[in-house]
């Protein structure tokens, strides 16, 4: 468990081996990896050229409105919080790295700056981060001659302040312009490249915008949105009902004498330009290779592309040195985290310091799922010497792995125990069996269906695309001269089959075949994605932009289909053209064992269907239950490159559980089976199913699946549940005589708070979870005289025990109901580590409120 | 709701989208930035940049010729000075223009002006004996004019360094400007000469992207030069007219002239440099603003020497904002000045640049264009900004302080 004051020691097993890693960046990617790192006991230099841990992300703002927008800044706090206090990391601030040279096998590093110093080192980590793009100079002087024209960052920094009030004065409803792509897929600038993370980032922006303002009219400019990820399908479809969404970015932006902004855009409906105008510009200009990166790629020789970003293959730069984060492109901040989590394991693998365990129930895993992906991961996870047993597997399918046990159409009842011992009950043959494993890995793959079928199309002439592949494949001559791709056809298009269908068309062009795209917004994702499609134009092949499929009229005409539709950007036309084939992406629904699935588990399925929460504390793949893990479609919008990643990631868990001397914070939490009465509200209510009935009757805690947020010791009737490190006593004793005490989850409100000055007569208190504040914690300190009590959890789906704000905001509820408690005298107030300055506003006011 | 079959091929894709840089449409990704410039601005009517570019490659050339968007651009570039992927559009109207089916676009004036121009070789049908005999009248006017009996203003003079070749207007209605640009030449010494073959720096082929027409024009001046063995070829005041000779002329007549092409404020800062063109600041003892013609400019890349001879004229040289690469365009570009009907299209076109006059709140603005000179007045006139409009050779001549002989 981490307290948060104080010294903490990741390093369980510190210097067993005396292997070194320099990690070289202290950002996500580079903490990530070197918590990981510390974990395996590896001694780990942290290089740094500030004087702080946190990397960009540190500085950004919660996005979170009324509820979490899965943005994941806030980790980068918690992150750089644990190392900065971790007594065997090596950090080294204000650090500039000079010279590096090969030795045999080592790295010999010359380290200038504040220190210097020669350090040798096996591996390097290279995550020197990205640095965000500048708008001077991009819209001629616009942008430096009027302080409503903003940056997204710069707006995420006046959220951060909590001062957006000070922008946009006396104005109720003020009109916001979100222009994308400022100087990005630009090649006279050198820019051909989508920077991936900003059509969210503005979108999430756009969402507080709303939270603060609910009148404010908002305008978001892009080329293509890029709608791509968990849960962004149903916030775009949520969003374009509040804002306007206009295809075309402008350039040009005029200070008019009211003040006002004005830029000249076409008119959406009539095709003509019209002067609009705006009270904030705000110019999402993307992010660049890192400047220090090249700096010191220039001492190291290692090979970039053409923007500036490492080139890697397989995590490397070259041998024994690795690349994670927004070093190697940009990326969002849960992927930087996973990827240098991934340079760690690798590194880990690397230095063979694992033990095959002699624990053979620790390397039994359970696959649940069909299709390709799910084999994939049970092979890999068999060839990396665990036992398998596959659930869901289609009986008819011939191509069986051998070594891989099939459990095949059978009916499961349920999952029962935690990591390391879940047995998993099933009914086979009219009989319950039992299978007990030490992980489970969920790998449904996602139904796809097909459509088109309202076009009243032959199937003759009309392909989904998966067939139209095939078909390509095996029977090249039967394909026509004529052909249409239409995408977004039932919704956004999902990436890997707009990915698909440009480098088919692609290859068919070359080959002479007449191809037309329709779509609503092209997807150019990942480095090369705007190279593509750039190619692509440059091909030949066309590409028609509707507003929405109602738009295209489609009919079968002496053997040929023929279109008809209203191009979005030409006005009072409508085209029509001819084709051979119709080539349409198949749609993607959640699979019908979802529900059951997520039902077994325990956990919960995201807005749109899909298994796993957005919780970006769980996220890419594992779940609040411990040893549980997601890959693929079935959670998230994957391609083969996430999924063969998702696959090392679970790798890379699952040998953490098998060695679970690796995992040192081991929660303190136990039962008193004296005490206990056995009515199981512990085993009910654990948000981790951490908790197991042993010899049928008797409710145990399996320390290896607690994550320590207390809600057991919270409402336990018998008060059975003991712990030395959280008792009530704990949190009751050091809080008398304060007028405020304020219990703050240590991953949000306790981290936002250290900038706060504690006063006699605040005083704040770090909690696990703001669920672990019991009736009587909250009683008692009332009782000791504290005026205001202020559980500082948070913000909804933030959580990481899930439902830990939820269960203090009832209990909240539950006690001020009591006669003679002032029903004012305890709030939740929702807050995330990097909400210090709201947080501070916050208290302030309650203290002069007092 | 117009409907149109959308063509594989077409004039204008067979023109346009075959070249890597430039002019390939295929390569447009309908981002807009173009049509959040556009020189038109808000005003009523007038082109959508993207939709030109959408048009002509979907192939849809009559659609495009029948909206009237060719000839509403003013070729200024404005819109593609932002073009992520380097489109020019003045390339791609231009191509359009030159359609076999938009001939008839092309306004009675242009047309008349081309006819004249290649077989009189003057676009007002100057001859060879109106031009000897305004040029001896003038130059006996112009020893009075410097006092200096020896001067004259040569022409056909073989061995001269430098050649002027007038706008025709300097050799009709605006006699007075050909004196002032004489003074400058005499001023600085240089042996330099006007020619009877050389009165027109005009070439209304490239308004109507004829490239065989405007080809025939420049070798009309090219030639001649060469033959008088002429070292700088010096360009009264004319944006296109610079654009053609010192841009196009190359690609257009396949080789390189013999002769240095540079535009009348060139010569004056590099006799300036040298101490022979002495100017006086006090002779306009206020400031002046300076107009960015897009065919100087945008087109050809000449910002600096224009506003170095201003600022040596006049009290300060005032920047309007935007300018430079950003600069607005005057309203009057793409042989829509030239276009006699076209000026009601001309007031809506201007009214940027009327605006951004009027915020500069200055009185005085100069351009070394005679075509932004005139469409400059015009909407000084018609939104009654008050201001002079200058060129700038014309306000250097005001301010030569002239040797005393």
């Amino acid at each position: 468990m981490i307290k948060l004051s104080g010294k903490v020691n990741m390093s369980c097993k510190f210097n067993l081996n005396n292997k070194t890693v320099m990690v070289i960046g202290g950002g996500v990617a580079g903490m990530a990896a070197a918590k990981k790192l510390l974990h395996n006991g590896i001694i780990v230099h942290l290089i740094e050229k500030t004087d702080r841990l946190g990397g960009n992300a540190l500085n950004l703002a919660c996005m979170a409105t009324d509820t979490c927008q899965h943005c994941s800044a806030c980790l980068s706090i918690e992150l750089a919080d644990q190392l900065s206090r971790d007594t065997h990391l090596n950090t080294y601030y204000n650090a500039d790295i000079l010279g590096i040279q090969k030795i045999k096998n080592k790295y010999k590093v010359c380290l200038g700056g504040e220190i210097e110093q020669d350090i040798e080192t096996d591996k390097i980590i290279v995550t020197t981060g990205y640095i965000p793009a500048r708008p001077e100079g991009l819209l001629g002087q616009a942008y430096e001659n009027n302080e409503r024209i903003i940056t997204t960052l710069e707006l995420n920094k006046i959220f951060k302040n909590n001062n957006l009030q000070n922008y946009l004065p006396n104005i109720n409803s003020p009109k916001i312009g979100f222009i994308q792509c400022v100087g990005s897929r630009n090649r006279e600038l050198g820019n051909d490249y989508c920077s991936q993370v900003c059509c969210n980032i503005s979108l999430r922006h756009i969402e507080k915008l709303i939270h603060l303002y609910p009148n404010a009219k908002i305008s978001l400019f892009y080329i293509d949105l890029q709608i791509i990820g968990k849960e962004i399908r149903s916030k775009i479809d949520s969003l374009s009902k509040h804002i306007d969404l206009i295809q075309g970015v402008p350039f040009e932006i005029h200070s008019k004498e009211n003040g006002s902004l004005s830029i000249i855009r076409e008119n959406q409906k009539t095709g003509n330009r019209m002067d609009d105008q705006y009270d904030m510009m705000v110019l999402s200009v993307g992010i660049k290779a890192s400047g220090s990166t090249s700096g010191f790629v220039d001492v190291m020789e290692i090979p970039l592309d053409k923007w500036g970003f490492v080139k890697k293959r397989n995590r490397t730069a070259q041998k024994d040195l690795y690349v994670a984060g927004c070093a190697s492109g940009p990326v969002d901040i849960i992927t930087a985290k996973q990827q240098g989590v991934l340079c760690a394991a690798d590194i880990i693998q690397s230095f063979h310091l694992k033990q095959e365990s002699t624990n053979q129930s620790g390397r039994a895993v359970a696959v649940i799922g069909d299709g390709h992906h799910a084999c994939e991961t049970a092979s890999a996870i068999l060839h990396n010497g665990y036992s398998v047993w596959m659930f869901g597997h289609d009986a008819k399918k011939e191509i069986k792995t051998p070594g891989i046990h099939y459990i095949c159409d059978v009916q499961m009842i349920s999952i029962k125990g935690a990591v390391g011992t879940f047995s998993i009950v099933y009914k086979e043959f009219e009989k319950i069996r039992q299978k007990n494993v030490a992980a489970i890995i969920v790998a449904e793959p996602t139904n796809t269906v097909i459509t088109g079928e309202k076009l009243n199309l032959p199937q003759q002439v009309l392909y989904p695309l998966k067939k139209f592949v095939s078909c390509v494949q095996n029977n090249p001559e039967t394909i026509p001269g004529e052909l249409v791709f239409w995408l977004d056809f039932s919704g956004p298009e999902y990436k890997v089959f707009s990915r698909t269908a440009l480098n088919q068309a692609l290859k068919l062009a070359k080959k002479g075949k007449q191809i037309i795209f329709i779509m609503c917004n092209m997807l150019v994702h990942k480095l090369k994605g705007q190279h593509l499609y750039d190619m692509a134009r440059k091909q030949g092949i066309r590409f028609l932009r509707i507003d929405s499929p109602d738009v295209v009229n489609v009919q079968k005409k002496n053997g040929k289909i023929r279109f008809k539709l209203k191009e979005k950007t030409l006005k009072n036309i409508t085209v029509s053209f001819e084709s051979d084939w119709l080539i349409i992406p198949e749609k993607r629904v959640p699979g019908k064992n979802n529900p059951l699935i997520a039902r077994l588990l325990k956990d919960r399925l995201d807005s749109e269907g899909y298994l796993q929460s957005a919780n970006v504390r769980h996220r890419m793949t594992t779940s609040p239950r411990k040893g549980i893990f997601y890959t693929g479609s079935c959670h998230d919008e994957t391609d083969l490159h996430d999924k063969e990643v998702e696959r090392e990631l679970i790798l890379s868990f699952l040998q953490d559980i098998a060695d679970t001397k690796a995992s040192n914070d081991l929660a303190s939490v136990e039962i008193n089976s004296k005490k206990c009465k056995k009515c199981l509200t512990c085993l009910r209510t654990c948000p981790h199913s951490a908790i197991i009935l042993k010899n049928g009757i008797n409710p145990f805690i399996v320390q290896e699946a607690c994550f320590s947020c207390g809600l057991c010791l919270s409402l336990c009737p018998a008060i059975a549940i003991e712990s030395d490190v959280f008792s009530d006593e704990s949190y009751t004793g050091s809080v008398s005589k304060n007028e405020i005490t304020v219990f703050a989850c240590e991953r949000s409100g306790a981290l936002s708070s250290k900038l706060i000055e504690n006063g006699e007569y605040l005083h704040i208190q770090a909690v696990s979870c703001v669920c672990r504040i019991s009736k009587n914690i909250l009683l008692k300190t009332l009782e000791n005289g504290t005026k205001r009590i202020i559980l500082a959890g948070c913000h909804n789906n933030n959580c990481r025990s899930i439902k830990g704000t939820q269960k203090a905001k009832v209990r909240i509820k539950q006690i001020t109901k009591l006669i003679g408690i002032d029903p004012l005298s305890i709030i939740h107030y929702p807050v995330a580590a990097n909400e210090s300055v709201k947080f501070d506003a916050f208290l302030a006011r309650e203290f002069l409120a007092n | 709701m117009e409907q149109v079959k959308l063509e594989k091929s077409s004039y204008l894709i067979e023109r346009l989208g075959t070249s890597q840089k430039d002019d390939n449409i295929f390569e447009c990704q309908s981002c807009g930035a173009c049509s959040s410039s556009c020189s038109w601005f808000e005003g009523e009517g007038g082109p959508v940049p993207r939709q030109i570019i959408k048009m002509a490659s979907l192939g849809l050339d009559e659609s495009l010729i029948k909206s009237g968007m060719l000839w509403d651009c003013l070729l200024c570039n404005r819109c593609t000075q932002n073009c992520p992927m380097g489109i020019t559009m003045a390339k791609v109207v231009r191509k359009g223009r030159s359609h076999p089916k938009a001939v008839d676009l092309v306004s009675k004036d242009i047309q008349e002006g081309i006819r004249s121009r290649l077989s009189t070789g003057d676009v007002n049908g100057l001859t060879k004996e109106d031009f000897v005999e305004t040029i001896e009248w003038m130059s006996e006017e112009f020893v009075d004019e410097v006092n200096d009996p020896n001067a004259s203003i040569p022409y056909d003079k073989k061995g001269a360094k430098f050649l002027y070749l007038p706008n025709p207007r300097e050799l009709g209605i605006n006699l007075m400007h050909l004196m002032a640009m004489a003074k400058l030449f005499y001023a600085s010494g240089q042996p330099w000469t006007m020619s009877t073959k050389h009165t027109d720096v005009t070439n209304w082929g490239y308004f109507i992207s004829d490239d065989k027409i405007a080809r025939e024009m420049a070798l009309m001046v090219i030639e001649p030069a060469e033959a008088l063995g002429i070292e700088t070829l010096v360009l009264s005041e004319c944006g296109h007219g610079y654009h053609v000779l010192k841009v196009l002329s190359e690609s257009l007549i396949g080789r390189k002239p013999e002769f240095e092409i540079i535009s009348l404020p060139e010569f004056i800062l590099r006799f300036a440099h040298q101490e022979k063109i002495k100017l006086d600041k006090n002779i306009h003892p206020f400031p002046v603003a300076y107009h960015d013609p897009c065919n100087l400019g945008r087109k050809s890349d000449l910002y600096d020497s224009p506003r170095q001879v201003l600022a040596l004229c006049c009290e300060e040289v005032v920047e309007l904002i935007p300018n430079r690469e950003n600069a607005i365009c005057c309203g009057g570009g793409g042989g829509m000045l030239q276009d006699s009907k076209s000026k009601a299209k001309r007031i809506i076109t201007g009214k940027a640049k009327a605006n951004q006059i009027t915020a500069s709140g200055v009185k005085y603005i100069a351009a070394p264009c005679l075509s932004c000179h005139r469409q400059l007045g015009d909407i000084s006139n018609y939104y009654n900004l008050g201001v002079n409009v200058e060129t700038i050779a014309a306000m250097a001549s005001k301010a030569l302080i002239l040797p005393i002989t």
